[in-house]
């Protein structure tokens, strides 16, 4: 009921009659009341009444009568002439007469005469509009909100802040961030669309002590609407930069909006209409007080997160295996998929380390039992005692005791398996193997005919008793064998249906990867364990560790590649 | 300007056969310094050669021993390729990543490294990243946008969900690959913001000032949720072994990982096709895969067979009868 023109309820108040004469002139109802109605009253009587308006046409489209109800939604209908705002077919119509919304049936009367039945919608249709634009609002900030809140990277997050208002909350947004720290003003803005965000950094004592803007609304930590801008004001509210963007498209009001982040200064949103939109309505700015009450919280829990995570990175990069070292008659790769740290850090280690004897070097796969700080801090000092052992010349099943000795000082419920030993590889290019497995899944054994065979162990896992004795085994490594280590959480790793690959299924797919690079064969059988997992997720840390001892001249392993290479290529024997 | 020769992808076959990486290595190198382009090596050398590698090994020629050797030793000149350039300053940063369920993460790498080639910044998740890794890892890396190839369309389900939780966080997504078939006919399925057929239209997508900043969450399938999809999919197992029993008459015992592969991947072909709502992926699989059979001297009627087994243990799925005809028709 704001439009320029007052217009009558919709209930049709009837306090002012227009002039009946100029209204009923040349009409003559159909059916003549006179003898037929009741005493007292006239239906011309009732049409004058009626709130609904009702125009009369001829067969030949001219208004023959116009009660006032009609007159007052459509002044500008008159009898005796055609008013083609209403067409002469159809049976609804909907228009626009004086920024007043008019709804109108059409109903055929007799001798071709019709009649059109008018209502002012006007109210109607804006609580509608009202409420969907409400609705609208509601989408906009929960969508909005979602987004902000998932993302925790602080440049795309301001990347966020500056888009997402465009276009249901403003044209042009800004973001203004103060850091007392180094005492400058971060400004981010999406100049318009379809041109990267620029990122403007100002000193902070400037922007502090101006009149208007940015500055005051970090002083007084109150909203400001501008709502009509000229070029001077838009300069003291925007960075420099963006003035020229502005002044081309006709910026005209401006809402400075402090968002919450329980700082010492808060940070600010300046967001700017251009005439073609509508000024801020009332709505508006408790919406952009809302949606800046939702930044808040996301620049709130970015910096959190952000503090946090480079925390457990700088533990977690000290604990994730390095690159392996290269090492003399031997090729080695590794697999590693630690479960994501959301969850705790894992306790799996694997290394490849030195020993004092020449062409003799160590290696080491273990699993601290459970998750967390505590179990990620002790499979690091772990592998640290094996390493420190190894390089004092000490055997493997000496260096498992010693990690024994360790865990009896230690917490009492750290419980611990893990492998151990020592390659050589001897001139001719063969290689022997010392290991100690303790209570670790046994590795696995591929000779260069592509049999694979297990090893087996009954040592018992490193819980820190006293007087545990390990014990250690030899194996001779042929030119073109290969030894695969792994964690549990490689076949314990259960599918959907809750079924695990097992060690059948390893052993039968490191078969099946005979002659491959010892690279591609870790990633080969990381592949066939995901494949295995199919949408179920990982839940253990998957470690694979390969090691591959060459035929001396890389040329020689042709035959091997050849032989395997006939007709009927995949049926590999799997020494089952 | 020196170029890749014919020669030269010859000699880079024989030693991905024997999976020679010190020798492909050299070669490479001796490209590089010769002035042959960085993108060249790959485009003219790389690719090449992996096209052959692939044809070796769907007509039998090679083992999956020799054809994954192959593409290990020719990630490495990849990576030597990507290595030689500089890490772009450039605004655009992406992440690159395998649809989940797509092992080619070779595919990726390429792209990878013609993208940065081109100036883009890239982070490439390795192969088996699935939608959940990369939800986590997409809002912490600052991307703007995500590239996602994929080479089988058996993995645009994965794709889908993959899409989804980049969206969701207002990341748009770019795909790319054979896998969303000719033309990129089921990019919009999988609820891509684009399409791109190559890595040099890729990269002048993602530098488009339209190519947007934020984007929306991708817009809902219509006939999803769908159970028929997911109804194959469980049914992957029992469906597997009822199609090897059923050739097993026909082939006789033998424990063919091609042909178990191969039958697996019939079944999650046949539940895309289901759920792209299109036949034709189903009915070029089964060419394909009978042609590969064909190589292996395994005829088309054991395939046949399977269908028939699968056909009877699927009545309930509206759609896969009629599918299974159509492919069936072919053989």
């Amino acid at each position: 009921m704001t439009g320029p023109r007052p217009s009558s309820d919709e209930r049709g108040s009837n306090t002012q009659k227009p002039a009946a004469s100029r209204l009923s002139d040349g009409f003559e109802p159909p059916h003549a009341p006179d003898e037929t109605g009741p005493p007292g009253w006239s239906p011309a009587e009732v049409l004058d009444e009626s709130d609904t308006g009702v125009i009369v046409f001829t067969p030949e489209g001219t208004v023959c009568h116009v009660n006032p109800a009609a007159g007052r939604v459509l002044p500008d209908c008159v009898v005796g002439t055609a008013f083609p705002t209403l067409p002469a077919t159809g049976t609804t119509w909907r228009g626009e007469v004086d920024d007043r919304r008019v709804h109108g049936r059409r109903a055929v009367l007799s001798d071709g005469h019709y009649a059109w039945y008018v209502r002012d919608t006007t109210a109607e249709r804006r609580r509608e509009d009202a409420l969907l634009a409400e609705r609208r609002r509601k989408v906009f900030l929960a969508e909005a909100g979602r987004m902000l809140s998932a993302t925790t990277h602080p440049r795309r997050l301001t990347d966020l802040v500056t888009t997402l208002p465009s276009p249901e909350l403003a044209d042009w947004v800004a973001l203004s961030v103060p850091s007392m720290e180094d005492g400058r003003m971060r400004t981010t803005y999406a100049p318009a669309t379809g041109t990267p965000i620029a990122r403007v950094t100002t000193g902070l004592g400037t922007a502090w002590t101006a009149p208007a803007g940015v500055g005051r609304v970090l002083r007084t930590r109150r909203q400001e609407l501008h709502p009509l801008m000229d070029r001077e004001l838009l300069g003291r509210l925007v960075p420099d930069e963006a003035v020229a963007d502005l002044l081309a498209v006709d910026a005209r009001c401006a809402l400075v909006v402090p968002v919450p982040t329980d700082d010492d200064a808060p940070s600010v949103l300046t967001f700017v209409r251009s005439a073609t939109s509508e000024p801020f309505a009332e709505e508006e700015i408790a919406l952009a007080v809302d949606y800046a009450e939702r930044v808040g919280v996301a620049l709130r829990t970015s910096r959190l997160y952000v503090e946090q995570d480079r925390r457990t990175l700088l533990l977690a990069r000290a604990l994730v295996p390095g690159p392996l070292p290269e090492v003399p008659g031997a090729r080695i790769a590794a697999r590693y998929r630690p479960v994501s740290l959301t969850n705790g850090l894992g306790g799996d280690f694997y290394a490849v380390h030195p020993t004092p004897v020449d062409g003799t070097w160590a290696f080491s796969v273990g699993d601290v039992c459970g998750r967390g700080t505590p179990v990620g801090m002790f499979s690091s000092r772990s592998l640290l005692i094996l390493r420190t052992a190894a390089s004092a010349g000490c055997a493997p099943a000496r260096r498992m005791a010693l990690l024994d000795a360790e865990l009896t000082l230690g917490d009492p419920s750290l419980v611990l398996t893990a492998i151990t030993g020592d390659c050589s590889v001897h001139p001719d290019g063969s290689a022997r193997v010392r290991l100690t497995c303790a209570g670790h899944p046994p590795p696995l054994w591929m000779d260069p005919a592509g049999r694979v065979t297990a090893m087996a162990f009954t040592d018992p896992l490193v819980a820190g008793i006293p007087g545990t004795v390990f014990g250690e085994r030899e194996l001779p490594l042929p030119a073109g064998s290969t030894l695969l280590l792994y964690s549990d959480g490689v076949t314990e790793a259960r599918d959907a249906d809750g079924e695990a690959y097992g060690v059948e299924a390893l052993r039968h797919d490191l078969a099946s990867c005979a002659g491959m690079p010892v690279e591609a064969l870790v990633e080969r059988l990381e592949q066939r364990l995901l494949e295995h997992l199919g949408d179920a997720p990982v839940i253990d840390d998957v470690v694979l560790l390969a090691i591959h001892i060459p035929y001396r001249d890389d040329h020689e392993a042709l035959p091997i590649l050849a032989e395997l290479g006939g007709p009927g290529p995949d049926e590999h024997p799997d020494g089952a | 300007m020196t170029h890749v020769v014919s020669d030269e992808l010859d000699l880079f076959l024989a030693h991905l056969g024997r999976a020679d990486e010190v020798e492909a290595l050299n070669l490479a190198r001796n490209l590089l310094g010769r002035g042959v382009p960085g993108e060249e090596v790959l485009t003219d050398l790389v690719i090449p050669a992996l096209r052959v590698v692939g044809e070796r090994w769907a007509t039998g020629e090679w083992t999956v021993a020799r054809e994954h050797a192959a593409s290990h030793v020719s990630g490495r000149v990849v990576h030597l390729v990507a290595d030689t350039t500089p890490r772009p300053r450039s605004q655009t940063r992406i992440v690159v990543c395998c649809a989940q369920g797509d092992w080619h993460g070779l595919a990726s790498r390429i792209l990878a490294a013609l993208l940065r080639l081109r100036g883009i910044d890239t982070t490439v998740l390795p192969p088996g990243t699935g939608a959940g890794e990369l939800a986590r890892v997409v809002p912490d890396s600052g991307a703007g946008s995500v590239v996602l190839s994929c080479t089988v369309s058996t993995a645009l389900p994965g794709a889908r969900a993959m899409v989804e939780v980049a969206r969701r966080v207002g990341v748009p997504v770019l795909v790319g690959g054979p896998g969303f078939g000719p033309n990129g006919r089921w990019a919009g399925v999988v609820g891509a913001n684009g399409w791109a057929p190559d890595a040099e239209r890729a990269a002048e997508m993602l530098t488009d000032p339209d190519w947007p900043t934020v984007t929306t969450p991708a817009p809902r399938l219509r006939h999803l949720p769908d159970p028929t999809h997911d109804g194959v999919g469980l049914l992957r197992t029992p469906l597997v072994a009822a199609g090897m029993s059923a050739l097993a008459p026909i082939e006789g015992e033998r424990s063919d990982t091609t042909m178990r592969d191969g039958l697996a991947s019939a079944v999650d072909t046949l539940a895309v096709s289901l759920f792209l709502d299109d036949d034709a992926l189903f009915v070029d699989f089964t060419r394909w895969f009978a042609d590969v059979l064909g190589h292996r001297r395994v005829p088309s009627e054991a395939l046949a067979a399977a269908y028939r087994a699968f056909a009877t243990r699927l009545t309930h799925v509206p759609g896969a009868g009629a599918t299974l005809t159509a492919a069936g028709a072919v053989l």
